[in-house]
């Protein structure tokens, strides 16, 4: 019992340590960036096809379908009418525009997420796999300090657009997490006999084919040369979305590299995290090409961006001199902090990089 | 911001960053919608997935039948759900405040019967195509129809058919076009299903021969508009 407590407290420190950590904003920013022009570009990809009084107005107003009015801003507006929409989706266009340049800090990410929320979940069926992802992703901004650099935010405190003030590192780490869950999520899901092992591995094909999804003909992926092909792809894409989760044990060898340790060294010989990266980039480049899904590979990639850490030699801990330091005095701030007082396993100034 | 430099801070962050990962990996397990939706499971797709999956496992020394294995998977997904729904219930309120749930479940079974939406007029007694998927020629309100979140959703009609939906789809459609063609008398919409040929079928320049008309819906275009 003394053991398992012991274990208990050890793991909890641990996880403390982790969410201690500091680094500069250059990923979360360029996360933010990316988010804010994507939901821009799907709430204008709904004006340029005349669809937002078709999909965000309720059949009793002339829409599509009976809607939901859940949402406390729908509520707040008198239902889902015309109005409504266009309040929602032009306070979405200014929001998204805002958080694009980075102005209004924590605050403008939560009002562009409840307006997009409020607009999305008008209907389950009128929704994307990508709007959720829009919406996490406005949540995970909503915890970050991710208008600590490419600013306005950033020129407005230092007078200029770049800082190398530090932020708190466990944002992106969630984003990465994210990212984990979607694909191992998604691979567990797929059962069906054309996915999994000891079938054909047809899954792609059958997809290729469907008219709700593709762009053009595709029935060349019928070929003798082609379809192989597609099997490998199939086969390649449920193994690397069930098999997700593996890379956060490559994360965590990377982490505890100073214990060393046979199988530690063995996954850090090489950074497996460029290989999985760029599967995941082909899959979607992939669907980009083939598939009409929206902005659902764009948004992939604006959380691969969080793949990409800031400069390691940057990273520090929690510390009263963390808070805007500098990118020179940080690191010998970060040294001295997990020197004197970090009780953590990891080497100091190490991170989730 | 005293909260924040308070001592106890980092542990209560843990503590809060812990909740939104459990919520998180909790959510994104398959929920009831997924498991036992019995319009899903009446799906073509599904049948033949069923029955793909029994032939697999007899293959493999376990005999069964379709209807035995929809027996044991629906009631496995019972079970499942006794676990799951108590599970996910605290963390229901924060996603639905948030939006930060997830559920992406991406081609889990791909559509091997596809349905398409098909659109008519009648002018002068005589119908004519008005829409149809990926044609030049019959493409009234492309703009709309083709947008991906409007495929997405006529793409639904063919995993799961759900009525009030349709219905009130097929109204808009024909209301629109009538709208759009005042010398049409009648409207017709409906879903043409038909089985998508496998590679080697394909290959041998056969083209679906199976395809019917389902969910006719006809509307006279003084009544919609």
């Amino acid at each position: 019992m003394k053991r398992l407590w012991s274990a208990i407290v050890r793991l909890w420190t641990a996880w403390v340590e982790l969410l201690s950590h500091r680094e500069p904003g250059t990923s979360l920013a360029c996360f933010r960036i990316a988010i804010a022009l994507v939901a821009l570009s799907a709430l204008l990809s709904m004006i340029a096809a005349d669809l937002v009084e078709v999909m965000w107005v309720d059949a009793a107003y002339g829409g599509l379908q009976t809607l939901s009015t859940r949402h406390w801003l729908v509520s707040l507006l008198g239902g889902r009418t015309p109005a409504a929409a266009w309040t929602l989706v032009g306070s979405g266009l200014v929001l998204t525009s805002l958080l694009a340049v980075g102005l209004g800090g924590r605050l403008t990410a939560l009002l562009t997420l409840q307006v997009y929320y409020a607009l999305t979940s008008a209907q389950g069926t009128l929704t994307g796999g990508y709007d959720t992802l829009i919406t996490n992703a406005l949540w995970l901004l909503v915890l970050a300090e991710s208008t600590a650099t490419l600013s306005l935010d950033c020129r407005r405190r230092t007078g200029r657009f770049t800082s190398d003030r530090l932020v708190p590192a466990w944002p992106r780490y969630l984003v990465i997490l994210q990212l984990v869950v979607v694909y191992c999520a998604t691979g567990l899901h797929k059962l069906s006999p054309v996915w999994t092992p000891g079938g054909d591995c047809s899954a792609l094909y059958w997809v290729f084919q469907e008219p709700t999804w593709r762009r053009f003909d595709m029935s060349f992926t019928a070929g003798p040369w082609v379809f192989p092909l597609t099997q490998l792809a199939t086969a390649v894409t449920w193994w690397w979305e069930v098999l997700a989760l593996l890379l956060l044990v490559v994360y965590w060898a990377r982490y505890t590299a100073a214990r060393g340790g046979r199988v530690r060294r063995a996954l850090n010989r090489f950074d497996l995290r460029k290989p999985w990266a760029a599967i995941g980039v082909m899959l979607h480049l992939g669907i980009l090409v083939v598939i009409n899904v929206g902005p659902f590979s764009w948004i992939s990639f604006a959380y691969y961006l969080c793949l990409i850490p800031p400069r390691p030699a940057t990273a520090v801990h929690d510390g009263p001199e963390a808070h805007g330091a500098t990118r020179s005095t940080s690191v010998s701030t970060s040294v001295a902090t997990s020197t004197s007082s970090s009780s953590s396993e990891s080497p100091p100034g190490s991170s989730l990089t | 911001m005293a909260l924040l430099r308070h001592p106890a801070w980092p542990h209560v962050r843990a503590g809060l960053v812990a909740f939104h990962v459990l919520s998180l990996v909790v959510l994104s397990l398959p929920g009831a919608g997924t498991v036992n939706d019995p319009q899903r499971w009446k799906t073509e797709n599904a049948r033949t997935d069923l029955r793909q999956m029994a032939a697999r496992l007899t293959a493999w020394g376990w005999p069964i039948d379709e209807r035995g294995l929809e027996r044991a998977l629906w009631s496995a997904g019972d079970a499942y759900l006794t676990v799951q729904r108590p599970l996910a219930a605290p963390f229901e309120a924060y996603a639905g405040l948030t939006g930060s749930r997830q559920g992406w479940t991406m081609f889990a079974s791909p559509q091997r019967h596809p349905a398409e939406l098909h659109v008519d007029i009648e002018q002068d007694g005589r119908w004519q195509p008005l829409y149809r998927p990926h044609s030049d020629e019959h493409a009234w309100n492309r703009e709309q129809l083709e947008h991906n979140r409007f495929r997405k959703f006529l793409g639904r009609f063919a995993r799961g058919f759900h009525q009030r939906h349709y219905d009130e789809a097929a109204r808009w459609l024909a209301r629109k076009a009538a709208r759009e063609h005042p010398g049409a008398s009648r409207v017709r919409v409906r879903l043409w299903r038909y089985s998508t040929l496998p590679p080697e079928r394909v290959h041998a320049g056969e083209r679906p021969s199976d395809g019917r008309y389902e969910h006719e819906r006809v509307f006279a275009a003084e009544a919609p508009r």
